[in-house]
């Protein structure tokens, strides 16, 4: 069933901003303006995009070392992670975190986790916090399927299902950890199997197609709402960059990247939105217009902000009340 | 029977020394007769001879330590003989026992050469003006720690207070029995009080018991005693001063600090003394020296070797015998006229000014006087000289033509009445008749002290100097 | 004023943040399993009957996860009180503790509180060399955590409390042979020190030494255990004129190090005894903090008495060899002399 037209442009609108946002970020790094490597999500934007369409603030989301399509989807501001990337003190994290922390706990992000596996606890930690409290909330943890292989992870699912928390846990199977192909790292074919591991339920979705990932959630995250318990939700993609801005990508075949590109998610959500006549082209040439005006809007302000005083490194150590 | 080693009686009035070494050990084979040990006191050190032949045992006085004259501080026993323990009273003892030092060395070891001193030890020692070198180590490694340093500076505190007493002491002796009272007498010595300057309230300032007890209170009081009393070193109690809060020692660093202890401190005292309380005029006069030169020249000729020194004690006592004002000393406020001349020669030694004196010069020729002399000045750069030896003089003499000086200020050696400085012997131009010509001359400065005489008569003695110096020959008439 | 031991007084501290703050709770292994041992040393004996399995929650053996979900709890809100039966576990937990809980608040611009307490075991006691290490230094070393070494009862009771308010990740290290723990988790060989503690609310602050015993020859400076080892050596040195101070500095970090540095003004002398190897061990962070800031006050070398660069060793005679004994402290106070 097709979503209603303001929903999927949306969700359509969310994929091109984080889609832009890299790119740039990936410019801006070639020219030597962004001081640190990018892990960019180039190609996965329908996943972030599918969940986080249904979490609230109040939600909690756990990020990974490649976060700027979690954190835009969550909705952390353009200018915000910009100015992070930049350095600069008006970041989400006043230039103490880098790329592979930002977050925005106003929006329920924690700063991204990049110790892989790290942040699979942490979120499960937020859903018990949930629970006890009696929010509402829910809390999903984003790791790729080589976080799959960290005892945390299974230490984390184990413990959501024997408590029944509100969590979800979306993996992103890009194929590749790093230069590591599933192959190598699994016996099995995915990662689903091992939900049923643990006695929490699994499934498996098109990770570019963002409609289908964004029903699919919607069911993981209604049940954790709900009291239903926990999910783990396995989403099929390709990372359509390098693993990091160092990375030649000689371990893949130019015919698997190309093939993979011919499902790029959003190219496949602009023809789907035209086919069913839910948005004309000026529409969409609109949207392209208004998210390059706002990746330019950040990278304006990004550049006019302030670097941070080199003391201020001696700064944020230990919780400070009275200086937030 | 063991034989009792004592400490030798210094002279007269010297009560207490310091033992500064001993040439043997504790079990060790002594002869007798061969030097044992060494004392000190004031500015003479003297080495003490072993009494008997044996071994040497119950050593009981450790270099530093103050000793009285005539205590046993060890004993020599025959090789096998039985040597009983013995109660000593009179040897002042020695602060607590230090605990053993331990070795901590581990891989490293330590040179000979290279002395350890505790950061600790090193920032009290520097801010006192402790010298590093004289301070003995006891902390392990062979460190010098703040024990160590904080002994140093108590030894130096006690040295000051003896020495003080000691001179004190002398003082109070030479005074005649119509000037103190048997009683303040004593009180002054067991207090270790130095009286001079001090007003007696007695019969013809004759001082009584309460001026001492006075004195003594002023004493306790303010710390200060009577003019002339050198202040004792500030030494700082328990706690060590702060740094600032950088933890860095300051950055102006003296190149040397000696206290001002033993001799110096005795020099120090005694020159604000005079300075302070005599009233000193200086008059200088030029002699023509040549008869003076060629008098020595005869003598050398036929074997007498004189200084100029020795021609001028034996003119000084002439001039003095017929100017016995000169000759005189201030006891309390009375002048005493002596009928001996007794002429102290000041000497320059490494430790300090000494100034020995030759007894009886009136009664004594030039050869008699040379030898004397020259056997003074030596003992006296040696440090060899007996206490006695060094006071009681009535006149001094002091010669520093030597160093090209031509006339100075010398000051009064109290409680003298006047001294008489020579300078150099330097051929100068003169005056004869119409001519100028050069001649052998010499200045000579007589500082008198005009409370005791006056101007008048010091003059008349000088003329009456450089008369005799400049026509020995009326020595005849 | 009750007498407590060190696990009486943290359990009644756990009672009561739990009582004062319905957000405070307990995760941890057999910590409130119905019959079983309250946690490794019985602290949190009984407390699930009062606060029910949900607020003493029993985890299944995840030192990794489990720490990871405090800091995930701590996050969005709750102050969990988490601990590991033997502190050579939170070698488990470090990646949570070291890369997570001590750096969240730094990465994020100061705007993410991790107040979470995790508790741990330390000291030898003849259960072989991976249940008996006194690893301090290791959680020391990390920017960003705070660390408490309670040796008293009345330390205990008032540390643990103020580790449960404060904002901060706070470990808490407590010695076996301190507990004074009773019926079949008793320890051989315990010292057990049995203390007065006061009844009701009080604190004792983090970052703030004590000074146990008053001298004037030598600080001696001693955590947990060998702080009663230091106290030992202390009247034996008494006997020989020797008057030390003894230091207990309670909280690691932030130190107390004015404290330290005043005592080391006064006596001139340190040693600092600790169960931990020599090499990068605590007492190296202490002597390079005196040799820094009171160098011109010493005089002798600072001495460290720690456990030689071994494993601990099973066998009773080897782990009193290990440990530093009050034999060693007076050997090493009395070579400074």
């Amino acid at each position: 069933m097709p979503e209603s037209s303001v929903n999927a442009l949306d969700l359509y609108r969310t994929m091109l901003t984080i889609r832009r946002f890299e790119e740039r970020c990936n410019y801006l790094y070639m020219q030597g303006r962004i001081p640190s490597t990018l892990h960019l999500y180039i190609g996965q934007e329908a996943v972030a995009t599918g969940v986080c369409a249904h979490l609230l603030p109040s939600d909690y989301i756990s990020s990974t070392h490649r976060p700027h399509g979690h954190a835009i989807a969550k909705g952390v501001t353009l200018r915000s992670i910009m100015a992070e990337l930049f350095a600069k003190r008006t970041g989400c994290c006043k230039g103490k975190g880098g790329s592979m922390h930002v977050g925005d706990m106003a929006v329920g992000m924690f700063p991204a986790i990049a110790i892989v596996g790290g942040g699979i606890p942490v979120a499960t930690g937020a859903a018990l916090a949930c629970k006890r409290l009696a929010t509402g909330g829910v809390s999903v943890a984003f790791f790729g399927e080589g976080a799959t292989n960290e005892g945390a992870f299974h230490e984390a699912l184990n413990m959501a299902a024997i408590w029944q928390l509100p969590a979800v846990f979306v993996c992103e199977n890009n194929l590749y950890a790093a230069s590591t192909p599933v192959s190598v790292a699994f016996r099995t074919d995915s990662v689903v199997g091992r939900a049923a591991a643990y006695g929490l339920p699994g499934e498996v979705a098109d990770g570019n197609d963002v409609l289908a990932v964004h029903e699919a959630a919607g069911r993981a995250i209604e049940r954790a709402r709900s009291g239903g318990g926990p999910t783990l939700l396995e989403c099929m993609t390709y990372r359509q960059c390098g693993h990091s801005r160092s990375d030649p990508r000689a371990y893949r075949t130019k015919a698997e990247e190309e093939e993979w590109a011919g499902r790029d998610p959003i190219k496949r959500m602009g023809e789907q939105l035209l086919a069913q006549g839910l948005a004309t082209q000026s529409v969409l040439d609109q949207v392209e217009k208004d998210v390059t005006a706002a990746v330019d809007d950040a990278v304006a302000f990004a550049e006019a902000s302030p670097a941070p005083e080199p003391e201020e490194a001696l700064q944020h150590v230990f919780w400070d009340e009275a200086a937030l | 029977m063991p034989t009792e080693v004592l400490v030798p009686p210094l002279g007269q009035t010297v009560d207490v020394v310091k033992l500064v070494s001993w040439y043997k050990n504790e079990g060790d084979t002594i002869q007798q007769g061969e030097p044992l040990f060494v004392i000190e006191t004031d500015k003479a050190s003297l080495d003490v001879e072993a009494p008997a032949s044996g071994i040497l045992h119950r050593v009981t006085a450790a270099p530093g330590d103050d000793v009285n004259a005539l205590s046993v501080i060890a004993l020599i026993a025959a090789p096998g003989e039985e040597v009983e323990v013995k109660v000593q009273a009179e040897v002042k003892a020695k602060a607590e026992a230090k605990p053993v030092p331990h070795s901590t060395l581990t891989s490293t070891s330590v040179s000979a050469s290279r002395r350890f001193i505790s950061p600790r030890a090193r920032r009290l020692a520097e801010v006192e003006g402790a010298p590093l070198e004289a301070i003995q180590p006891t902390g392990p490694d062979g460190a010098i720690i703040e024990r160590d340093v904080r002994a140093y500076l108590e030894e130096v505190k006690a040295q000051v207070e003896a020495e003080r007493a000691v001179s004190g002491n002398l003082f109070i002796s030479a005074l005649a029995s119509s000037s103190i009272t048997p009683v303040a007498r004593r009180m002054a010595e067991e207090a270790g009080l130095d009286l001079r300057g001090l007003s007696g309230s007695g019969p013809r300032g004759q001082l009584v018991r309460e001026d001492v007890a006075r004195a003594l209170a002023e004493y306790e009081r303010t710390g200060e005693g009577e003019r002339g009393r050198s202040p004792s070193l500030q030494l700082s109690p328990s706690p060590i001063p702060p740094f600032p809060s950088s933890s860095m020692p300051p950055a102006e660093q003296p190149l040397e600090s000696i206290p001002l202890t033993g001799i110096r401190g005795l020099i120090a005292e005694r020159m604000a003394a005079s300075h302070g309380q005599t009233a000193p005029v200086t008059l200088t006069s030029e002699a023509d020296a040549s008869a003076l030169v060629e008098l020595r020249g005869h003598l050398a000729a036929d074997g007498v070797q004189a200084a100029y020194n020795d021609l001028l004690l034996y003119f000084l006592a002439r001039a003095l015998r017929e100017h016995p004002r000169l000759n005189a000393s201030l006891d309390g406020d009375t002048i005493r006229v002596w009928r001996r001349i007794d002429i102290g020669l000041a000497v320059d030694t490494e430790r300090g000014l000494l100034v020995p004196v030759v007894r009886d010069v009136g009664s004594k020729g030039v050869t008699q006087l040379a030898a004397e002399t020259v056997a003074l000045a030596e003992r006296a750069r040696a440090g060899k000289c007996a206490p006695d030896e060094l006071r009681g003089g009535t006149f001094t003499l002091t010669n520093l033509g030597m160093f090209g000086v031509d006339a100075f200020t010398p000051l009064i050696n109290l409680p003298e009445t006047a001294i008489l400085g020579v300078g150099r012997i330097k051929a100068r131009p003169v005056v004869v008749g119409d001519q100028i010509i050069a001649r052998q001359t010499v200045w000579l400065s007589l500082t008198f002290d005009h409370r005791l005489v006056d101007g008048g008569p010091a003059a008349r003695f000088l003329q009456r100097v450089v008369q005799l110096l400049e026509r020995p020959h009326l020595l005849m008439a | 004023m009750t007498q407590m031991s060190i696990a009486e007084a943290l359990r009644q501290a756990i009672r009561e943040e739990m009582r004062r703050d319905e957000r405070v709770f307990c995760i941890g292994e057999d910590i409130g399993i119905p019959g079983g041992f309250g946690g490794a040393f019985t602290v949190t004996l009984g407390l699930s009957d009062e606060f029910g399995h949900e607020r003493i929650l029993d985890t299944p053996i995840s030192e990794l996860g489990l720490t990871g979900i405090a800091v995930g709890a701590a996050m969005a809100g709750l102050r969990p009180i988490a601990d590991v039966q033997y502190a050579d576990f939170l070698f488990l937990a470090m990646d949570q503790l070291a890369n997570e809980a001590a750096k969240m608040t730094y990465m994020s611009g100061g705007t993410v509180k991790v107040p979470l307490v995790m508790r741990a075991p330390v000291g030898a006691t003849a259960r072989g060399a991976q249940h008996a290490q006194s690893l301090e230094a290791f959680l020391c070393h990390i920017p960003g955590l705070k660390v408490v070494a309670p040796a008293t009862a009345y330390d205990a009771k008032g540390l643990l409390k103020s580790a449960v308010r404060d904002d901060n990740p706070v470990i808490v290290f407590e010695h076996k042979l301190l507990y004074g723990s009773k019926g079949p988790r008793t320890e051989k060989g315990a010292l057990s020190p049995v203390g007065e503690v006061p009844d009701e609310d009080y604190l004792v602050p983090i970052g703030k030494g004590i000074i146990r015993r008053a001298g004037k020859d030598v600080t001696i400076v001693g955590k947990l255990l060998t702080m009663y080892r230091a106290l030992a050596a202390a009247e034996v040195l008494a006997r020989d004129g020797i008057e030390a101070e003894v230091i207990d500095p309670r909280t690691l970090v932030p130190l107390d190090k004015e404290l330290i540095l005043e005592s080391v003004r006064k006596t001139g002398r340190l040693v600092i005894v600790e169960e931990d190897n020599l090499t990068g061990g605590w007492a190296g962070e202490i002597a390079a903090i005196v040799a820094e800031e009171a160098f011109y006050w010493l005089d002798a070398p600072i001495k460290r008495v720690s456990a030689p660069d071994v494993p601990p060793p099973f066998a009773p005679v080897m782990e009193q060899f290990y440990v530093p004994s009050a034999e060693r402290v007076v050997a090493a106070v009395k070579a400074l002399f």
